[in-house]
């Protein structure tokens, strides 16, 4: 975000940036329109201001916009519709206090619900709506990070007609005669791309649409969707449907190529469920078991207790023999031809049949509480199986149920594309959607949008499609906006926290100036369409309950008593029989969704752009990853650009060595290298696009490697990746630590003999505080997702450094997750780990400040005091967390690719970007040393909280649960939990006293607050031996 | 100057056939006489160094430490490197001057005055890395323990705070030792000037000496009780310095054996860089019979008694990290030798233990430019020595998540040279402008001085200079 921000406007396009100063608010046709609108028969004397202002009229101005724009806080205007209620109540707004909304951020196939922190009309942090009944108050790390994408300042600020500046009147104006046009001629020649929006008003504005315009045309196009689920719906069942899974219920769970818990889909859902049924907090806690079956390591596979390594082509051969396997086990005759496919099919997978067999009997031994789940990549046919699988499982109803998905009355790109190519497409509008970047290659979309006589864009940055198209306008942010959404339990709505801060209109407006819909504001029409939803009677309570919690149950179309056609399925294999042709001459490249830019959406957002890959640790990039054997047969090293050749597209792209990979598998990321992100997201990475077809968009066999012989540097977090044989992250065997013969504290490592056997010759230090705050983090649900180093990026004002910074190793998230890979360099095992200030009670830091800058609070808070600190680092250099973080530059002030020019740098932050902070966390000045605090200015509000509400009696004591620092708030697997430990009731304190409970580095005597629970590995001793498998290969 | 002259070897300190008159004539001659022609030159290319110096300083300041290689976990790399290798170069000066003035090692006087020169411009150099190397540096005065109306002080309990106190005490003793020590040389001068401006200024600075019985009582007593005050220091500053290291907690820096294994390498290193600087010197100005081979030989014997302490104490770090039985410890012992940082330190081995060694051979040690070669390759050793010490420990320590590696930049590499810079201008203004050799004392040493075993008692009276300008000029005797 903070680059290059010397200008406010993006490149090639002038536009109205955020007012900077009175003097050049007073003279912009915005405010004059502002002034007569609100003070109508005054404004000629405010505006009668002539060549220049004297310093009367000035002062009058200034008046006029203190009060008119809100205590001048120029971005701060309050939103004009009346939003109603607050969720944490207070009145009327309280300076200093922020209030809280509930809204959602629009995804494709569906919201996510979110509440919003809100200073003095200022949104500036995004939490997960507690209300809902399965997020319950947890984001994924996108969540965080949206709030960025608000305040981005490269967001397209005007609407343009052809590359010209224009507004929204001279836009409709335009608009009309073109939709006129439309309308006597039934639609044709219309067409509509969006992307999977799942909106109601949308689709309700939609159909009025067709009602006026029925040849119109709508195309869906997300260039990572659901369509392969979809379609293996309507093989199984006969017609498209998809499953919903509840990971909750599941004790046994099997991923075929699917990053479950992470990248997928739901994923917060699914972690959520896998955390519930994963957690260990009591003797007597279960908990479940994940088999993992991927082509390249993902957090599930991190998390999994068996993971087999296998290319993403040879899952359909492994669905096939387990569906074999196990229906041959339950019998009956409705799986009989299924079986005998398996039997017959010449594609066999060299796996140890433990795989099979053992895995089958596990998943049989818990029927109702197993699940099998194929990953939104893999064909159909996959899915397919799958389903017969869950069918014979009995999973259905219980850890899967199904929906019906719309019968597909969309059309898709690619008849989109033929309907340009055949030149029936006169006017295009594009919702959202940036096709020219991430539109299949072959289509060629690009060139195709020539072909179009009214090309429209609708988005928030002027992208890729945005230059390709005729007429352009700004889109609002969902946070600046009303609408709603779908999500799998009901209706979110979305409502605007902010005025437009660079005007934009939103997809609805767009859609209602289309249908002509000129006297409706977007208010009134979401209100419109709640009455689809709104409880039968009393509408408007129904609707403040809506805007109040930020959604509505709706019941979706479930597939009853669903029944899998196992006819279908085979003919499906017939149809494309499963293949196992990957090898290290026939290499197989897979697509990837990226954890941090999605598809490419989050490109122009730093703190994504800068969060660590939980894999790979890349920032800054994407990488094509290859196993270690693979690469060594291709001669390839980390760090050299390759370029891969398939289809007949070539693309260079870095690569990265990984371990864990399947050989003769290479992944690339997508979502990179776009040229029109913006400051932040263009020319970062490699546009994997380039290479993926309509034919192949998931994966593709064949890919050619040829060493460009150029060499690129990647700014990598995590240069080391093996613990050194040293006691840091903990694993357990469950069933030994069940049966209570082993825990993490009773490990026979060195150096907890020492610890033992060298007791305390210092004193515990003593701390007189009322609460002695500590903090548990186990590693047994932690899947290193960095929802947590969003979070507290976001909350504590963290800035952002670039990819050069990053190479030279001063990132500043104050919370990482170390991964590191353990056993065979091939097919390792993966663990994660948090670390942030443990706040040791011995604080290695403190004893070595010369100015007094780190100080222990009574409480146990390792402070820094940053206004005391003069920068030496020793503070840094001793503690051995390293988890101290230096402002090496003026971060927040300078632009990050003028670092270096020191005062001839553009200086200052952005407006935009300073309505973000958080204005309870201080905003650092380069020089200052700084770390986790606990989220201190949380615990203060607290105990704020605590001492207004007990008014006049003495209970001032903070329930436990009620100070959630940012991390384990935004935490779906709750890992996290924060409290006070000298209250033995507490979670925090209740969860330290089980045995597997250590201290990071507690040899040394820090005496650390935080500490970890090991992680328990619940394998199955049935394949024991092949606790991480390999596919053999002959 | 009580005690009498004996020869440690073969050459006697100051060459027999100068008298008095003559002495001051030498030393005196280089401040007075026209600029040599070689100290322009040498003089440009410091001083461009120091402007270098200065511009990097500036830049630093004005744009964040970030312009130097120093990451996480590397937060102190070059900046301390080179205050440690200054502040082991100060060592010297004291330690000749203080040390072995009460252990009467008379050949100190021909050396004492430049070697303490030294120290207080390496001091200066030292000084100026912690305080530049802040992250605020213009907020350096918190480290002062100054009452104020907020009650906070600095940490006492912290090494960098000793550090700050050591440095400035032993700043302050050495200067005081310096300027004591030169005052009858500055009367001497004084004397001697030609100009009014020179008179007033060696005047003001010479506090009025006559060059009396009771002024050299004084003199001598006040020299004694510093001489007694700065001896401590020689242990104390550097032990301090090393407890930068020795107090935390890291592999590699915590260690019992550092205090005496840092005073052994600072001396080591004072005397590579005292012969570094007088045997150029002694060429230029043609002072080969004052500071003669006896000098030479007697300071590259401590030379290679300090190396074999350094061997020493490197050979005990990698014993004691293993015998600690601490993976961390052996694991640090054996990245700091084989890791990525392994060259750096196969490098101050070198340097400092093998190559000393050629000293054995006592014909080896009176020759000028061999010695200087060796005093080059030991002050390379002891840079590297520092570096290693700090870079290779802290760029992997505990956690393998965090480790990472230090790459200087460019301004990096301008600062060293820039402090080389400020030492090399300011030894060269001090060379120019005041006695480099401390007249007074190498008289009390002269064989002149001792005519016969009688003479003691009117040597003081034939040393003293001050009084009347004919007399210093026509010499005596």
């Amino acid at each position: 975000m903070h680059s290059g921000m010397g200008s406010s406007t993006p490149t090639g396009i002038a536009g109205k940036a955020y007012w900077r100063s009175l003097d050049e608010l007073a003279d912009t046709v915005e405010f004059r329109e502002f002034v007569e609108k609100t003070l109508p028969g005054h404004h000629q004397e405010l505006l009668r201001t002539g060549g220049g202002i004297d310093r009367r009229r000035f002062l009058q101005l200034m008046a006029a916009s203190l009060g008119l724009a809100g205590m001048g806080t120029a971005g701060c205007r309050r939103p004009e519709a009346h939003i109603l209620p607050y969720t944490k109540a207070p009145e009327e707004v309280i300076p200093g206090l922020p209030v809280y909304y509930a809204t959602s951020l629009p995804r494709p196939g569906g919201g996510f619900p979110v509440l919003v922190e809100s200073h003095e009309g200022r949104p500036t942090k995004i939490e997960g709506n507690p209300l809902h009944p399965i997020t319950r108050g947890t984001t994924d790390a996108w969540a965080q990070a949206s709030i960025l994408d608000l305040y981005d300042p490269d967001r397209s600020k005007t609407i343009l007609d052809k590359g010209a500046e224009s507004d929204w009147d001279r836009f409709v104006a335009r608009l009309e005669p073109i939709v006129d046009s439309h309308k006597n001629d039934r639609g044709r020649g219309l067409h509509i791309l969006s992307g999977d929006l799942r909106s109601p008003t949308i689709d309700r504005l939609r159909r009025e649409l067709l009602k006026i315009m029925p040849e119109m045309k709508w195309h869906v196009y997300e260039p990572i969707g659901k369509e392969n689920v979809a379609a293996g719906g309507a093989i199984a069942f006969g017609n498209r449907t998809t499953p919903t899974y509840r990971i909750d219920k599941a004790d046994v769970i099997l991923t075929l190529d699917c990053d479950l818990i992470g990248l997928e889909d739901d994923g917060v859902r699914h972690q959520r469920g896998f955390a519930a049924k994963r957690r260990v907090e009591k003797p007597g806690d279960s908990m479940n078991r994940l088999y993992t079956i991927e082509p390249k390591y993902t957090t599930t596979g991190g998390m999994a207790d068996h993971r087999l390594r296998m290319p993403a082509s040879h899952i359909a051969a492994y669905a096939l023999a387990l569906a074999g396997e196990i229906l041959k086990r339950t019998g009956g005759d409705a799986g009989k031809d299924l079986v005998a496919a398996a039997a017959e099919s010449k594609a066999k997978v060299e796996i140890d049949r433990a795989w099979i067999e053992a895995v089958a009997a596990d998943l049989l031994a818990h029927r109702g509480g197993s699940v099998v789940v194929a990953g939104r990549r893999q064909p159909p046919v996959v899915h397919a199986l799958a389903h017969a699988i869950n069918d014979a499982l009995g999973a259905a109803g219980s850890t899967v149920v199904y929906h019906k998905e719309d019968a597909g009355e969309s059309g898709s790109i690619q008849d989109l594309a033929h309907a340009i190519m055949n030149k029936s497409v006169k006017t295009l509008i594009v919702l959202g959607s940036n096709p020219v970047y991430d539109a299949p290659a072959d289509l060629g979309f690009g060139d195709l949008l020539r072909g179009v006589e009214h090309t429209i864009h609708w988005g928030m940055h002027v992208d890729e499609t945005a230059r390709a198209c005729a007429h352009h306008v700004n889109a609002a942010h969902s946070l600046e906006s009303w609408g709603d959404v779908r999500d799998g339990e009901g209706v979110l709505a979305i409502q605007p926290l902010i005025d437009p801060l660079f005007g934009g209109k939103s997809a609805i407006e767009l859609l209602a100036a289309v249908l002509g819909l000129k006297k409706k504001t977007p208010y009134e029409i979401v209100r419109e369409t709640f009455k689809e939803f709104a409880l039968e009677g009393d509408y408007e309570t129904s609707w403040k309950r809506f805007l109040h919690e930020g959604r509505i149950d709706k019941e979706r179309a479930e597939l009853k008593n669903p029944s899998v056609n196992i006819k279908a399925v085979v003919d499906a294999l017939k149809a494309s029989p499963p293949r196992v042709d990957v090898s290290e001459t026939n290499l197989e490249l897979t697509f990837d969704r990226d954890a941090k830019v999605d598809d490419g959406r989050y490109a122009n957002n730093g703190w994504m752009q800068e969060a660590p890959d939980p894999i790979t640790k890349i920032t800054w990039d994407n990488a094509a990853t290859i196993g270690p054997a693979t690469a060594r047969k291709l001669g390839v090293e980390t760090g050299d650009v390759i370029e891969l050749a398939v289809s007949g597209l070539e693309v260079e792209i870095v690569a990265l060595v990984l371990p864990g990979q399947a050989d003769g598998s290479i992944a690339v990321p997508l979502g990179y290298g776009r040229t029109q992100a913006g400051k932040i997201g263009s020319g970062v990475g490699f546009n994997t696009y380039k290479i993926r077809t309509s034919a192949n968009p998931d994966f593709v066999r064949g890919v050619k490697v040829r060493k460009t012989g150029e060499r690129y540097e990647l700014a990598l977090t995590q240069d080391h990746s093996r613990m050194e044989g040293r006691d840091i992250v903990r694993e357990i065997d469950f069933l030994d630590y069940r049966n209570g013969e082993s825990s993490a504290s009773a490990s026979d490592s060195a150096s907890e003999h020492r610890k033992h056997e060298h007791p305390d010759i210092q004193e515990r230090p003593e701390f007189p505080g009322e609460y002695q705050w500590g903090m548990a983090i186990d590693l047994n649900t932690c899947l290193g997702c960095n929802a947590c180093t969003i979070a507290c990026q976001s909350e504590n004002n963290v800035p952002i450094v670039g990819k050069g910074e990053v190479i030279r190793g001063r990132e500043m998230h104050w919370i990482r997750n170390d991964r590191y890979f353990s056993g065979d360099e091939d097919d390792p095992g993966m663990v994660h780990q948090p670390v942030a200030c443990v706040h040791c009670e011995n604080a290695p830091c403190e004893a070595v400040c010369p100015v007094n800058a780190a100080v222990h609070s009574d409480e146990g808070l390792n402070l820094q005091v940053y206004n005391r600190c003069v920068g030496t680092r020793y503070c840094a250099n001793n503690c051995p967390y390293k988890v101290r973080r230096f402002n090496f530059f003026n971060y927040n002030e300078r632009p990050l690719d003028e670092l270096r020019l020191g005062p001839l740098a553009a200086k200052g932050t952005p407006e935009t970007l300073k309505m973000r902070m958080n204005p309870d966390v201080t905003v650092r000045i380069r020089g200052v040393m700084e770390k986790c605090t606990y989220c201190v200015q949380r615990i203060e509000r607290g105990k704020i909280g605590v001492r207004t509400a007990a008014g006049d009696s003495s209970d001032l004591k903070i329930p436990d649960g009620t100070i959630v620092p940012a991390c384990a708030q935004a935490c779906p697997s709750e890992a996290i939990v924060f409290g006070d430990t000298s209250d033995p009731t507490s979670r925090v304190s209740r969860i330290k006293k089980q045995s597997r409970d250590y201290e990071l580095l507690g040899e040394l005597n820090t005496k650390p607050r935080t500490t970890y629970q090991a992680r328990l590995k619940n394998l199955n001793p049935a394949m024991a031996s092949t606790a991480s498998g390999e596919e053999k290969r002959s | 100057m009580s005690a009498k002259t004996t020869s440690v070897s073969g050459s006697p300190p100051v060459a027999e056939e100068h008298d008095f008159a003559a002495l001051t004539e030498i030393v005196s001659g280089i401040v007075e006489s026209k600029t040599p022609a070689w100290w322009w030159p040498a003089f440009g290319v410091a001083f461009t160094m120091l402007l270098i110096c200065g511009a990097m300083i500036t830049y630093l300041i004005a744009t964040g430490v970030g312009v130097w290689g120093l990451n996480q976990p590397v937060g102190w790399a070059f900046d301390i490197t080179n205050f440690v290798f200054w502040i082991g170069i100060g060592h010297a000066g004291t330690l000749i001057s203080a040390v072995l003035f009460l252990f009467r090692q008379h050949w100190r006087t021909a050396i004492n005055r430049s070697a303490e020169a030294m120290t207080l411009i390496a001091v200066m150099c030292a000084g100026m890395f912690p305080l530049i190397h802040l992250g605020r540096a213009w907020l350096f005065w918190f480290l002062i323990p100054v009452p104020n109306a907020n009650a906070i002080w600095p940490n006492f309990r912290s090494p960098l705070f000793w550090d700050f106190a050591a440095v400035s005490t032993y700043g302050t003793v050495s200067l005081l030792f310096w300027y004591t020590g030169m005052i009858p040389d500055l009367a001497t001068l004084r004397d001697r000037a030609t100009t009014p401006i020179k008179q007033w200024l060696f005047g003001i600075f010479a506090l009025g000496w006559r060059g009396s019985a009771r002024h050299w009582r004084h003199y001598e007593m006040a020299y004694m009780i510093l001489a007694g005050l700065a001896t401590p220091l020689v242990l104390s500053v550097h032990s301090i310095v090393s407890m930068d290291f020795a107090m935390a907690n890291l592999p590699g820096w915590h260690s019992t054996i550092f205090p005496p294994y840092f005073v052994a390498g600072a001396i080591f290193s004072g005397f590579a860089m005292v012969i570094t600087l007088l045997v150029p010197a002694r060429e230029l100005f043609g002072l080969k019979s004052v500071i003669t081979d006896h000098h030479l030989n007697s300071m590259c014997k401590i030379l290679l008694t300090t190396s074999l302490i350094v061997g020493y104490a490197y050979g005990v770090e990698a014993f004691t990290s293993w015998y600690s039985g601490s993976e961390f410890e052996r694991y640090g012992a054996a990245n700091r030798a084989f890791g990525f940082y392994g060259w750096a330190y196969w490098l101050t081995v070198v340097c400092n233990v093998f190559i000393p060694q050629i000293l054995w051979k006592s014909s080896y040690r009176i020759r000028p430019w061999l010695i200087f070669t060796v005093s080059i390759f030991v002050n390379i050793g002891m840079w590297f020595e520092r570096f290693v010490i700090i870079v290779s420990s802290l760029h992997r320590d505990f956690l393998p998540s965090s480790w990472g590696v230090f790459i200087p930049t460019w301004v990096d590499m301008l600062q060293l040279l820039g402090s080389f810079g400020l030492f090399l201008t300011m030894f060269l203004l001090f060379l120019r402008f005041l006695p480099m050799i401390a007249m007074s004392e190498v008289k009390g040493i002269s064989p002149l001085a001792h005519p016969h075993p009688h003479a003691q008692a009117h040597v003081v009276d034939e040393r003293s200079t001050g009084g009347r300008r004919g007399e210093s000029k026509g010499g005596r005797s």
